[in-house]
């Protein structure tokens, strides 16, 4: 059972595994924050000086397993030059990504511009066009399009493109 | 010949040459060739097509 083990993961490539790690390390960053971020907004007590740290610490953390992993990984396996199958997943995955940003973004455009409308004059519309809370919309946006590109990644090297 | 050495004879990784084996990638037209010429043999010999 070992040997079939050692013998998946030379099997893998450095890329394939680079592609689920980065997809692990985004959901393990920005569940929680995206979690923390909903929480306070629903309390309406998302402050910016909380969010920036908290956001500086999610980013941080990224940059730090992301860089860690791949380090370890160039080092166990070895890093070849991008051949056609590579740059196919890669432009596939790209594309759903952009893809899914595009229509988010429309949805969450015509979301908040109806939340406003909905709750024109109340206070609660200002919640909804809030710089804060329109920020953190358009990160979750751009974390949703990047988990969709390496989960698109990961399926066609395991499963085929 | 090894999986390792015909990847490095078409020019891609063995991770491809894996996925070609196992058709779970259909080869481009160029890379088919590759492969094909690294056996010494016709193209149609080495890869047939079920539709």
């Amino acid at each position: 059972m070992a040997h079939r083990a050692v013998q998946a993961f030379s099997n893998t490539s450095y890329r394939e595994l680079g592609a689920w790690a980065s997809l692990i390390v985004t959901g393990f960053v920005y569940v929680p924050y995206f979690s923390w971020v909903l929480r306070r907004f629903l309390e309406n007590r998302l402050e910016a000086g909380d969010l920036l740290g908290v956001f500086l610490g999610a980013v941080f953390s990224q940059i730090f397993f992301l860089v860690g992993i791949h380090i370890a990984l160039a080092i166990v396996l070895k890093d070849e030059p991008r051949d056609e199958r590579d740059r196919i997943i890669e432009a596939k995955s790209s594309h759903l990504a952009y893809n899914i940003l595009s229509v988010a973004s429309v949805v969450a455009a015509v979301w908040i511009v109806i939340g406003s409308v909905r709750f024109a004059g109340a206070p609660e519309a200002m919640r909804f066009l809030h710089p804060i809370f329109l920020s953190q919309v358009f990160l979750f946006l751009c974390i949703l399009a990047e988990t969709a590109r390496y989960l698109t990644q990961g399926i066609c090297y395991r499963r085929g493109s | 010949m090894t999986q390792q050495s015909l990847a490095d004879t078409a020019g891609v990784t063995r991770q491809t040459i894996i996925a070609v084996e196992a058709a779970k990638y259909s080869p481009s037209l160029e890379l088919a060739f590759r492969i094909a010429a690294a056996f010494k043999k016709p193209l149609s010999e080495v890869f047939q097509y079920e539709g």
